[in-house]
């Protein structure tokens, strides 16, 4: 992979981000309601109005304010969100840093399992365990998260058998096992409605590659078994996986609204909710662009890890 | 006579499908011996590579080995556990496959994969294996073997790979390589150089091949032995000598003369066989080919033939399973009609069709980094200032190397793909940026696959209405029936068919319909994109008779795109060789195939593989790999690869075509010093 490759697809996301801020930054403003309005409340005086629009800046030519927020947001200066009264910034990490730990440990354990499962269910096509395989992957792409995240809670937090908290959240530093325990049965959720996508694609991919020319070919070199499958075929079945991996862990960023909701869990899609509701615009902003960036960065790894498998890709 | 190397005895193979079990193989009884080249020839379908698979103990999951032995060094394969195999494989026998470009993994370098099997095997370190690679490498004259070894798959040309997969097969000293239709991907003058390497390395070690093919050339260049299998059975079996001069199974015979070669009568239509192969899930109970056998009797439809020992002049054992063997048969064609249209009849100099003037196609791929820094266009230079005309009535043939731009030729022409530079006229009038659908319906196109280019969810009846109705040539719809069913007649398909999907039909009647749909709209020029390429032997003379006997029927001008310079030498009346974007000679076909040649034709022409020349003839080799379109040499466009004197005008100063009598060439060598030149063929072989 050449350095060439890595600033290419680095000067993309760069483009890709500047693109979305815009978006972000010109949807929030033409959204209904007046900030002004919004933090002195209907009974405001119109000059009180206008002198907080001026001090906000508020009548500024769009692109001025936007000049304003960006150059803020470069320098980390997220300002202030209005229905706490509190620097956005701290909040914002410490939501992420939420969110990420729930991410990981889900998309960790989602490549463990769902990988070997599709790779086994492709060589034992039609099998017995093959149907078992797709049939229960099927069941927990096709339950809702709030459900089957109701149904764990039923399961393990219920009064039958009480092994997991139901809710909430203890940080890492303080108790490891605590914390640990809060978030088995979110974890638990993500990967049952994740594994299915995975499973799938790489069973599809596999099937596909194993009747490929050149795995007949290395078979016909008298090549093991192993060799075949696990050098000549997976490399090849996994690269369009990275991609879909790369997609959930954008999904599990940002749009775990329902899981953080079920298990009353601080990360930054309940944020989002909360940003949402409370018309909280830089609040708003600042947690949708941290999401896209986050969505745009994995996806440049992504983009990464594949011209690491692929030698085709070589950008000149 | 040799020792027996691989024993095929009384094999019957089947493979389970949805509707029924289909009957590959059917009894096969052969033998390749020690050093020996056995060639196993049949149409597509015929079961002849599932016995090579077999034979490595290689079978599809739903296929079985019902009955029989295979032997290799008298032991029998059938019955080895899959370690035993994987010795088998690594060790003893090597394969080489039809499509180098999908043989190789994408992933791996071609050293990596060229060591991971001995270093399996032999249990040798890396280095050790490095060295042998690269002397294997280079026993074959692989240059620069040591960066081969580094590249990928996709960095190397197809020619090149074909090479390594011998080497790769060559390393662990097989004494059997079994060959599945190597060259068939491969341009003729890659071939040529590839059955060169294969000649080198059969004089220099013992090493026995089992060569599947269909292609007759090839056959009576390398093959000591030859067995034609037909259904899944074997027919016939000889010494190669015997099976080209004396075949004795109608099949045989009927294969021999059904090759549209350079030798055939021009005068006469090719032979083509008819009908097609059985279907193998109900085979009839007595000879498979009886239905399509024009010396059949009532005996040949209730019982299976008995093999018959046939005496050979050469002594090697001459099989043959039919009742009826030896029997001649006639294969006389009727006569060519010549087109007397306003072609080639009184009025000879009327005008042209279409004439294409200076016609340009360049692809740019600059990249938005490019086009930021203001960098000169990138262009890969595909069409580059060609031009001909064809007259009504006329084929012109356009050959050349696989990426030499003739079908984008083509494409500029119909407008598939904008022409950058040029003219294009047609009737006289300039349509290089026009787009009406009176010219849709007055130039059409045929491609070269018809399972891509028939939509395989419509019914015939589809997809022949489809241009009826788009032209409004079909008033309603008893019409459009009915002029559906002229179709059909037309190309000689029953009328029961109207209704089927393309899948249920045979590779020869789905380029039949892909004619038919061209000419539903009575077009004057049609544009043929290598139409014969993927079908069988045996099925090519009859779409060349068709596409014949259409033109004369309907005045209609071809271009005749192909790398098959025999099927082209049939239909045309003249041709263009086009090598890498630029035409360097056009002529009648009797010109081009006589000297004075182009130097790049000459080339061409010698690496024609002859059935019916017994000695190899010398064939040029040309030197290196086509340069890259983006990147073409300056001057001359072919002086790279030159194998005649040069001098300084050819690196810079770009030929023109210079036009005698209607034939142009185009080189800085003089007319005469290429006058000079000896033919390729013998004289007795054009007239």
């Amino acid at each position: 992979m050449s350095p060439v490759y890595i600033l290419k697809r680095f000067c993309f996301m760069l483009v890709t981000l500047f693109c979305i801020s815009i978006i972000i930054f010109a949807i929030t403003m033409v959204l209904p309601g007046n900030l002004a309005q919004v933090i002195l409340g209907e009974f405001a005086t119109d000059d009180a109005l206008r002198a907080l629009e001026d001090q906000m800046g508020l009548n500024l030519p769009f692109y001025e304010q936007y000049g304003k927020w960006i150059w803020g947001v470069l320098h980390g200066d997220f300002g202030h969100a209005l229905s706490m009264d509190q620097p956005i910034l701290p909040l914002l990490l410490f939501r992420l840093k939420n969110s990420a730990i729930l991410a990981a440990f889900s998309i960790v354990l989602v490549t463990i399992i769902a990988i070997p499962l599709g790779v086994f269910a492709a060589l034992h096509r039609n099998s017995a365990v093959d149907r078992i395989i797709q049939v229960s992957s099927y069941v927990g792409i096709s339950i809702p998260e709030f459900a089957t995240g109701s149904l764990l809670i039923i399961a393990f937090a219920g009064p039958v058998l009480n092994l997991f908290p139901s809710a909430g959240y203890v940080p890492f530093s303080e108790n490891f096992s605590e914390a640990l325990s809060h978030i088995v049965l979110p974890v638990m959720t993500l990967v049952i409605v994740l594994i299915a996508h995975i499973m799938r694609q790489t069973r599809s991919e596999m099937i596909h590659v194993m009747q490929s020319d050149y795995v007949r070919s290395a078979r016909l070199r008298g090549l093991s078994n192993r060799m075949v499958v696990f050098k000549h075929a997976l490399r090849n079945a996994l690269m369009p996986t990275i991609t879909v991996l790369a997609l959930d862990v954008g999904y599990l960023i940002g749009s775990v609204v329902v899981i953080e909701e079920v298990f009353a869990y601080p990360g930054i899609g309940r944020l989002i909710v909360y940003a949402v509701t409370s018309r909280d615009v830089p609040l708003l902003q600042a947690t949708v662009l941290t999401v896209a960036c986050v969505y745009c960065l994995v996806n440049f790894l992504a983009d990464l890890a594949y011209g690491l498998v692929n030698p085709r890709i070589r950008y000149q | 006579m040799a020792e027996p190397l691989l024993q095929i005895d009384d094999v019957s193979i089947s493979f389970k499908t949805v509707s029924g079990k289909v009957q590959a193989v059917r009894h096969v009884s052969l033998e390749v011996r020690r050093g020996e080249c056995y060639a196993l020839i049949g149409e597509s379908g015929s079961g002849k590579s599932t016995l090579a698979f077999a034979a490595m103990g290689y079978l599809p999951e739903n296929g079985s080995i019902e009955s029989g032995r295979i032997l290799f060094k008298g032991e029998d394969i059938t019955r080895y556990s899959h370690a035993q195999l994987e010795k088998l494989r690594g060790k003893h026998v090597g394969m080489v496959f039809q499509n180098p470009d999908t043989a190789a993994n994408p992933c791996y370098t071609i050293g990596e994969q060229l060591m991971e099997g001995i270093i399996y095997h032999e249990k040798i370190s890396r280095v050790e294996a490095e060295k042998r690679a690269l002397a294997m490498l280079e026993a074959i004259n692989i240059p620069d073997p040591k960066s081969i070894m580094q590249r990928y798959p996709h960095q190397i040309s197809g020619g090149q790979k074909q090479r390594i997969t011998i080497a790769q097969a060559l390393l662990s000293h097989p004494d059997l390589i079994i060959m599945d239709e190597p060259t068939t991907a491969l341009d003729v003058t890659t071939e040529i150089q590839f059955l060169r390497l294969l000649e080198e390395v059969r004089s220099r070690t013992n090493v026995a091949i089992l060569y599947i093919t269909h292609d007759m050339g090839i056959v009576a260049r390398l093959a000591d032995r030859v067995g034609v299998i037909y259904a899944g059975a074997l027919v016939e079996e000889g010494s190669r000598e015997t099976m080209f001069r004396h075949p004795a199974h109608p099949y045989t015979q009927g294969l021999m003369h059904s090759i549209s070669s350079i030798e055939a009568d021009r005068k006469h239509k090719g032979y083509s066989m008819p009908g097609l192969l059985p279907n193998l899930i109900s085979l009839p109970p007595g000879c498979a080919f009886a239905p399509r056998c024009s010396v059949a009797e009532d005996c040949c439809s209730s019982a299976l033939p008995a093999v018959q020992l046939i005496p050979s002049e050469d002594g090697v054992e001459h099989r043959v399973f039919c009742h009826r063997a030896g029997t001649p048969l006639s294969f006389a064609t009727d006569a060519v009609e010549e087109c007397v249209g306003r072609y080639g009849g009184e009025n000879q100099c009327s005008e042209p069709l279409l004439e294409v003037r200076n016609l340009k196609k360049y692809y740019e791929h600059s990249t938005f980094m490019d086009r930021m820094l203001r960098h000169k266009p990138r262009c890969v230079y595909a069409v580059d200032d060609v031009s001909f005309s064809i007259m009504p009535g006329e084929t012109l043939g356009v050959v050349g190397e696989s990426g030499c731009g003739k079908s984008t030729l083509g494409k500029a022409i119909l407008r598939l793909a904008e022409a950058t530079d040029g003219t294009v006229l047609y009737r006289g009038e300039d349509i290089t940026h026009k787009h009406s659908q009176s010219l849709c319906k007055s130039i059409q196109i045929i491609f070269q696959s018809p399972d891509s280019s028939l939509n395989p969810r419509h019914s015939l009846y589809t997809i022949l209405s489809r241009p009826l109705l788009l032209h409004g040539i079909a008033t309603d719809r008893a019409d459009l029936e009915k002029r559906c069913y002229r179709l059909l007649d037309m190309v000689s398909l029953p009328r029961t068919y109207l209704h089927r999907k393309p899948h249920q039909l045979s590779g020869g009647e789905k380029q039949r319909v892909a004619i038919a749909r061209a000419f539903a709209v009575h077009p004057s020029f049609v544009v043929c994109d290598e139409v014969t390429s993927a079908l069988d032997v045996s099925v090519q003379a009859s779409i060349i008779n068709l596409l014949r006997d259409l033109q004369r029927e309907f005045q209609t001008s071809y271009l005749f795109i192909s790398h098959d310079l025999s099927a082209v030498r049939e239909i045309s009346q003249r041709i263009a060789v086009m090598y890498l974007g630029r035409l360097v000679e056009v002529g009648s076909t009797d010109q081009v195939f006589r000297p004075p040649y182009h130097p790049y034709t000459k080339a061409l022409l010698s690496s024609i593989s002859l059935p019916c020349i017994p000695q190899p003839h010398k064939s040029i080799l040309l030197e290196g790999q086509i340069p890259s379109p983006a990147n073409p040499p300056s001057g001359c466009r072919f002086r790279t690869r030159c194998y005649r004197k040069q001098c300084e005008a050819c690196s810079t100063v770009t030929p023109d075509m210079v036009f005698r009598d209607g034939h142009g060439l185009a080189c800085h060598l003089d007319w005469s010093e290429l006058e000079a030149d000896t033919p390729v063929f013998p004289e007795s072989f054009l007239s």
